[in-house]
């Protein structure tokens, strides 16, 4: 496929203000404007969210009024409550494949590994902290095949961010390309800075000596092809295709003005920190609006810490570890409202994102209104493992695609509905999504 | 190829261990088995720390450019997985940009210094893509793989000179699959149902294994001049490895994954002050360079050493005497006796607010025993008690075993927890826990070695028990077979591990024997078939 990016003229009408700001905030979003080709429709955008060990089910949910219209916002969600016609909330959706019997590994494993694929996980050697079994998910996260129609001529397909994610296995994972193919978050600032900024030189002749080398690189894949057995081959073959596709979009107008050398974000953060937690947050939330801004992706997720991690979050008070205090009983009030003013925190980083996207103009509007942000957890509730009502928010209309302002009862709905659901915003057109066995159709009352 | 199933047909299977099948004319390996059913081997991509150890040897760059690189994932604690540890957009980006950085700055340091040349640009240019090549490749480059630098220098020279030719030869190398991965290519005319691997994958295997970086010259010409064939080749080679300092930095890396101490400088724990993961993590390396390296050691020295290696902060926090710069050997003995009792150890399996003895258990069973614990069931609360101000760790974790559900598999893993209870989270020592004396006592259930099983006494006659144990000795070989080939140990390497097993028991677990016997054993020195070549 051509590239078509290089058309548009984009950059031209995009600076930053580089002006100096508090160390810890990017002082690149002021006077950023988005818009693409002269006209056109804004293109759409989505962003998946996941925060760690299930949520408290009193604090989330809304209460429900008259139609789903008219509810009120649980605790949980009260930062968010100036977007409240922006959101779309849910009860009744679980995790059908993660209930399976025949699904290999512990809750956490299962909840983390289908919130996003509908899938269940393979076999494999990655242990969960009470020693069950499992591999990586089966299939690809609503996030790449939605890359695959958005993504194609962007910088970068997609944008995987992590704040504080630590564990390298299932249970660490919410991306995959596809089968047994995860995606690795960044967890420090400053190489999403690199990622997103980095050019190996702006010299004339540069794109052709680049060219010229990762043909020589393509080259020895396949000098080497014939030697390999057919597993490796395989492997190869996965490799060189993203190689081919890295040479594709280098090809894709670069960013210039201020989208072309942005101020960078401090590079000596321990990203390994309950101490700067807070602030990588902020800049890696703040990165990914640079990124929409430049266009230089259209897909992002970011990760708060893994599944059945044990951190803490002393800047809200909580100083337990986090999985055991998602396990409290149910009549420990204390714990539970700790539990929840840590939900509570990441509503109020995601009302941070959408307040950050929403400054960005585009057409008559902003990035937010061409945006969808669907925020989710892997288990209902960390102390019972419960795959129902598993906690999906979603915010934003992806262009108008949702009808939003609503909160819906639903009776026992397949998450993996909800994710082809949210796949038809993009206009994905497959009939199903998902694990076959567990696959339906859409769930009436969502798109507009 | 024919099996060797093909060729004695039912009598195999009862000779399988103990026939004798040459493999190599010049020193057959005193027994052969049946690999065939065995796990071929993958192509294995570099992980961050193999990355910058060979770009270090290879191009004498002296910084870590993988600081950027995603993570490997992390299978029981190794990154090093063959199947898990593939590649994937950023991995594939983090590539091109450190080729591009690492090209540059060896051109400003002079590519002369990699393959000194002088005269005719173009003699030049073939001579550095062969030599330069053949390092990169670790191992002479194919006709193809040649002709493919020699495209790209001559597309390139005329408009960008020489040296930027030269420099784009290395910026593609290093993201050429030759370099990036440690493929064992199918070897012709290989016999038996097993694969002889060649010199040139051996130097690989070796340097990789012992080092974490690339053959160094003596390797590549023992390769090069078949005097990799042999047992005795390869032993020599082993001993030689071993007695370079690189092998230091590559053992430690091992006890980093086998122990988890990488996780250490984050963990939050009640009552540490501020740097103590950090510092707990530098006194392990030091604890592990002291036991590993010291004279005739053996997997037994690391229960049985009482030297606990402490700076200011760990002086301060355990109450011992202040050194007087840096990290200095106390001797702790009798109370702290090796590894189990190493406060680093001790914090590491603790929950924040507590000690733990489940963590502590199931430690010493998968970690040291390789005796795996059940998942307990899926419905179960698996949250620690709440710290109760009248009840010490141990009585609060009595529910386990009073439950018949979780009795069934705490019991063999609580009452070795209990026996660490002397230690606090931090891996204190303490007598009393909220007032009560602390009980030690414990036992070792369905160990898998009969021979250690029984009650304990405490944290040090557990320490002296898997001292002498056998299967502690065996298991831990079995770590480094992961730590060695990318892959956990199955029942189909039993037979090819039998006669290193042998050897190190013979040896009274030795750790340079261990080594010895690993890399000369069948097990690492032939691989099963890939599939295909399986096919009769």
């Amino acid at each position: 496929m051509k590239p078509t990016r290089g058309k548009q003229s984009r950059p031209s009408r995009r600076h930053f203000l580089r002006a100096s700001v508090g160390a810890l905030a990017l002082p690149l979003l002021d006077s950023l404007r988005a818009d693409a080709a002269d006209n056109a429709t804004p293109p759409k955008r989505l962003v998946l969210v996941y925060t760690p060990n299930g949520t408290a089910p009193e604090a989330w949910f809304p209460t429900p009024g008259a139609s789903t219209t008219d509810f009120a916002l649980g605790s949980i969600h009260q930062p968010l409550a100036a977007f409240k016609d922006q959101l779309l909330l849910f009860k009744g959706v679980h995790s059908a494949v993660g209930q399976d019997a025949n699904n290999n590994g512990g809750p956490h494993q299962r909840g983390i590994g289908s919130l996003f694929t509908g899938q269940m996980l393979g076999m494999g050697e990655f242990k969960d902290g009470c020693g069950s079994l499992a591999g990586w998910a089966d299939g690809p996260s609503i996030d790449q095949e939605v890359a695959t129609l958005i993504g194609q001529d962007t910088l970068l397909k997609s944008l995987e961010l992590g704040v504080r994610c630590m564990d390298n296995d299932v249970q660490g994972r919410i991306c995959y390309a596809g089968p047994g193919l995860p995606l690795p978050p960044i967890n420090e600032p400053i190489n999403t800075y690199e990622r997103l900024f980095f050019r190996t030189t702006s010299a004339p002749d540069a794109n052709l000596r680049a060219e010229t080398i990762l043909n020589a690189v393509s080259d020895q894949f396949t000098a080497l092809r014939p030697r390999l057995g057919r597993e490796d081959r395989e492997k190869l073959d996965a490799h060189l295709g993203l190689v081919e596709d890295l040479e594709r979009r280098m090809g894709i107008g670069q960013p210039s003005g201020g989208c072309a050398s942005p101020l960078p974000p401090p590079g000596d953060m321990n990203a390994d920190s309950e101490d700067t937690m807070p602030s990588v947050s902020r800049l890696q939330l703040d990165l990914l609006a640079v990124a929409f801004a430049c266009d230089l992706t259209r897909v992002a997720s970011v990760q708060y810490s893994t599944g059945f991690n044990r951190i803490r979050y002393p800047w809200v008070q909580s100083f337990e570890e986090g999985h055991a205090l998602s396990h409290s009983g149910d009549s420990d009030v204390d714990s539970w409202s700790r539990l929840a003013s840590r939900q509570t925190w990441h509503a109020s980083e995601l009302a941070y994102l959408m307040q950050k996207l929403s400054e960005i103009p585009e057409g008559d509007g902003s990035v937010l209104d061409s945006t969808l942000i669907v925020w989710g957890t892997e288990v209902g509730k960390g102390n019972s493992h419960t795959l129902n009502d598993i906690p999906y928010l979603l915010a934003g209309s992806a262009g108008g695609a949702l009808d939003t302002g609503q909160y819906l009862q639903l009776d026992n709905v397949s998450n993996s509905r909800l994710l082809l659901t949210i796949l038809r915003a993009y206009g994905y057109d497959h009939a199903s999504f998902g694990h076959a066995d567990y696959a339906g159709d859409e769930i009436p009352g969502l798109l507009a | 190829m024919a099996s060797l199933a093909l060729l004695v047909g039912g009598a195999w299977a009862a000779l399988a261990c103990d026939s004798f099948v040459p493999t190599a004319p010049a020193d057959p390996p005193a027994e052969a088995c049946d690999l065939s059913g065995g796990e071929p081997p993958e192509a294995r991509l570099l992980t961050r720390s193999e990355y910058r150890r060979t770009v270090q040897a290879l191009l004498g760059e002296p910084d870590d450019p993988t600081l950027s690189f995603p993570h490997e994932p992390e299978v029981d604690g190794f990154n090093n997985s063959a199947s898990s540890h593939r590649a994937n957009p950023l991995l594939v980006e983090s590539f091109l940009r450190a080729a591009a950085s690492l090209s540059t700055r060896a051109r400003e340091r002079g590519l002369g210094l990699l393959v000194p040349c002088e005269g005719d640009d173009a003699v030049c240019a073939d001579l550095f893509i062969e030599d330069f090549g053949r390092r990169a490749f670790r191992r002479p480059l194919a006709g193809d793989e040649a002709t493919a630098f020699k495209t790209l220098y001559s597309r390139l020279a005329p408009s960008f000179g020489h040296e930027d030719a030269l420099t784009a030869v290395v910026e593609a190398a290093l993201q050429s699959p030759q370099f990036l991965y440690r493929v064992e290519a199918p070897q012709l005319g290989a016999e038996y149902g097993v694969m002889t691997l060649g010199p040139y994958e051996l130097a690989s295997r070796l340097s990789y294994f012992l080092w974490g970086t690339m053959p160094d010259d003596v390797l590549f010409a023992a390769a090069e001049s078949g005097q990799l064939d042999t047992s005795a080749d390869i032993e020599r080679e082993a001993r030689r490895l071993l007695g370079d300092p690189r092998s230091k930095e590559r053992v430690r890396e091992f006890h980093h994954a086998w122990l988890g101490l990488e996780h250490l400088p984050s963990v939050a724990r009640e009552g540490a002050p501020a740097g103590l993961g950090t510092s707990l993590q530098e006194s392990m390396n030091a604890f592990v360079d002291e036991v590993f390296w010291a004279e005739g050691a053996s997997v037994s020295d690391f229960f049985t050493s009482p030297t606990v290696y402490v700076d200011a902060v760990l002086a301060s926090a355990y109450s011992l005497p202040p050194p007087s710069a840096g990290m200095v050997a106390r001797d702790l003995s009798p109370r702290r006796t090796g590894l189990l009792t190493q406060p680093a150890l001790l914090t590491l399996l603790s929950n924040d607010d507590q000690s733990s003895p489940i963590r502590r258990g199931v430690f010493v069973r998968e970690r040291l025993l390789c005796a795996p614990v059940p998942a307990p069931p899926p419905s179960v609360d698996n949250s620690p008690p709440d710290p109760d101000p009248t009840l010490t760790t141990r009585q609060r974790f009595a529910v386990h075993t009073e439950d018949p559900e979780c009795a069934n598999c705490h019991l063999v893993i609580d009452p070795i927890g209990f026996t660490m209870e002397g230690f606090d989270q931090i891996g204190r020592m303490r007598a009393t826990e909220n007032g009560i004396a602390v009980d030690t006592s414990g036992e070792l259930i369905e160990s898998g070695d009969p021979s250690i099983d029984g009650p304990v006494a405490d944290a040090t006659e557990l320490s002296a028990r898997l001292a002498d144990s056998p299967t502690v000795a065996r298991c831990a070989m079995s770590k480094w077979f992961t730590f060695a080939l990318g892959r956990p140990r199955t029942f189909t390497d039993e037979c090819a591990l039998s006669s290193a097993y042998d050897r190190i028991q013979a040896s009274g677990g030795n750790l340079v024997e261990m080594f010895v016997a690993l890399t000369t054993s069948p097990a690492f020195r032939v691989r099963a078939p890939h599939a295909e070549e399986n096919a009769p």
